[in-house]
């Protein structure tokens, strides 16, 4: 029970409503709210506004590039004839195509450009943000980064590394690991690395480069492995350890193992107000590697009639099972399968 | 009360133009948004993670920055206090799940899921039977920090300092009808937006989700 005033003062004034004032009990049992120290507070302040004005630098010059081109649009609008007829003695650079959109960041993820690469001093990307071809993305030590690329596959990097992305929708490992999804959807994804190139097959797969090794791991569909010496496939629910030498080992790895989390960790967070509970369970299935089972296909199919509504900040996919109690259900996970089932009445 | 002079709907719309303003690179913005939230955001994340001050300088960083990125994204249907805690609860997520793949050993101090627990027993004594002092002094504080411009003051200066309301008025500089005028509204305020969180909690305590069929029944 909250502690009560040992000694209440009679009501003095029209607010003062005496020891049953449940305002007054509980500022008293919370006592003074404790302020940041000031070094703490500078500290905050002078970071959050660099990255502040970063923000508002690169909105501003995004508004004067969108200004740019639509000028320039209306511009070749009013010259084509004269455009058309130059054309037939000049070629004009292409200008670099967007090859990818950056969906979510944790930590420090920067481009590189040409001239900073070799200082290693980038510009800290932004959510939403779109990339050339070309571009080179770096995670810092505890950084993820998930970009969408064009032809539809979801990238992620991992912590520490860095990619190089090329015109053609691949992209090339420097360092550290990624993660593709091309889903059932996407165009072919094709990761070079010093020691070989691995080439998606319609799947989830992860790529990652040590000092002179690297690994293959496939989650879902099939990766082919082309290197000097010959090409292997790595098949859902494998890992491939792969000397600079081109020695293959074959390890089993789950879908689910605690090794994907990192992926999970950098995909961007999905508001599932609106969807059914049906398309909230196939996204944690996607990003968690799980198996769904339910308790009898009646419940399978009510599911797809359940809709989320509400304001979802950013829901994990290993939390999508908590919606479940709203909804009257009720979930166990057992080696990578999560039983769905009604739950009490 | 009119819908324009409830606090809640004031204090939203008030976040609103400060997110604008932000968005357009205002400074006294910046500076209105870093003494309006970091504080209450510094004591959300400090009560979370053990009150381990570097960690939650840490954390709440990440948050500020993660928010920056996202600013427009705020859609303004919370105050941007509430939008902010948010993200800080996930940061706070993040770092104990990255503690925990580098096999350190790691202790939650999340009184969120706790709360829920407590509350859906449905306590005989009400919200505040089974709650220890911390999590009232953590619940509290958070109430305080969702209120707009001077409430949170006014109610310290009544309750902790003992301030009468002529003293309270001289503070402000208002006349003494009009600072009796402020801690009724602050009460109410406060009434208000605690009984929100403790509601909150009782019913799912994850993000005010609720489920209907397509038949539209909740």
């Amino acid at each position: 029970m909250p502690e009560l005033p040992t000694a209440p003062e009679p009501p003095t004034d029209p607010t003062e409503h005496g020891e049953d004032d449940i305002v007054a009990q509980l500022m008293r049992q919370a006592g003074p709210r404790p302020s940041m120290p000031e070094s703490v507070s500078g500290d905050l302040r002078q970071r959050t506004r660099n990255h502040w004005q970063g923000m508002v630098a690169r909105r501003k010059a995004q508004k004067r590039r969108h200004l740019w081109v639509a000028a320039a649009a209306g511009l070749a609008l009013a010259v084509t004839g004269w455009f058309t007829w130059q054309q037939a003695f000049q070629r004009s650079s292409p200008s670099p195509a967007t090859i990818a959109r950056v969906e979510s960041l944790v930590g420090t993820v920067q481009e590189l450009t040409e001239e900073a690469t070799e200082q290693t001093v980038g510009q800290d990307l932004v959510v939403g943000q779109t990339l050339a071809a070309g571009a080179v993305i770096e995670t810092a030590e505890g950084g993820l980064s998930a970009l969408l690329l064009n032809g539809g596959a979801a990238l992620r990097l991992d912590t520490a590394s860095r990619v190089r992305l090329l015109a053609d929708g691949g992209l090339v490992l420097e360092r550290g690991a990624v993660y593709i999804d091309a889903g059932t959807v996407a165009a072919s994804v094709t990761v070079q690395t010093p020691f070989g190139l691995a080439r998606d097959i319609g799947t989830q797969f992860e790529v990652r480069l040590d000092d002179d090794a690297w690994q293959v791991a496939v989650r879902e569909g099939e990766v082919r492995v082309e290197l000097v010496s010959g090409h292997h496939t790595a098949l859902a629910g494998e890992r491939l350890y792969l000397t600079s030498e081109g020695a293959v080992t074959r390890r089993s790895e789950s879908p689910h193992a605690d090794r994907w989390a990192w992926a999970r960790e950098a995909a961007p967070s999905v508001d599932l107000g609106g969807k059914t509970l049906a398309e909230a369970l196939h996204w944690m299935v996607r990003e968690t590697g799980w198996k769904l089972a339910f308790e009898d296909p009646e419940l399978e199919a009510e599911v797809q009639r359940i809709q989320v509504y509400g304001s979802v900040g950013d829901l994990r996919p290993g939390e999508v099972p908590e919606l479940l109690p709203s909804a009257g259900l009720e979930s166990a996970l057992a080696d990578g399968l999560l039983t769905i089932r009604r739950g009490p009445r | 009360m009119s819908r324009e002079s409830n606090p809640d709907t004031l204090r939203m719309r008030q976040d609103r133009r400060l997110v604008q303003r932000l968005l357009d690179g205002d400074e006294a913005a910046f500076d209105a948004f870093a003494e309006d939230h970091f504080s209450g955001l510094y004591r959300f994340a400090l009560s979370r993670l053990g009150h381990d001050e570097g960690l939650a300088q840490e954390v709440v960083q990440d948050t500020l920055c993660t928010a920056i990125d996202r600013l427009d994204a705020f859609r303004g249907e919370s105050t941007l206090l509430t939008w902010l805690c948010g993200i800080c609860h996930f940061q706070i997520r993040a770092h104990f799940r990255r503690q925990k793949r580098r096999g350190q050993q790691v202790e939650l101090d999340e009184q969120a899921p706790r709360q829920r627990e407590v509350f859906c027993q449905g306590s005989q004594d009400g919200p505040l039977g089974n709650l220890e002092r911390k999590e009232v002094r953590g619940m509290v504080f958070y109430v305080l920090d969702q209120l707009p411009e001077h409430y949170g003051q006014v109610l310290e200066w009544k309750y902790l300092e003992g301030l009468a309301v002529k003293d309270i008025a001289q503070r402000l500089s208002l006349g003494p009808k009009a600072a009796e005028s402020m801690l009724t509204r602050a009460r109410d305020a406060f009434r208000r937006v605690f009984e929100k969180s403790v509601s909150q909690l009782q019913e799912d305590g994850f993000h005010g989700l609720r489920f209907s069929t397509q038949e539209g029944n909740p």
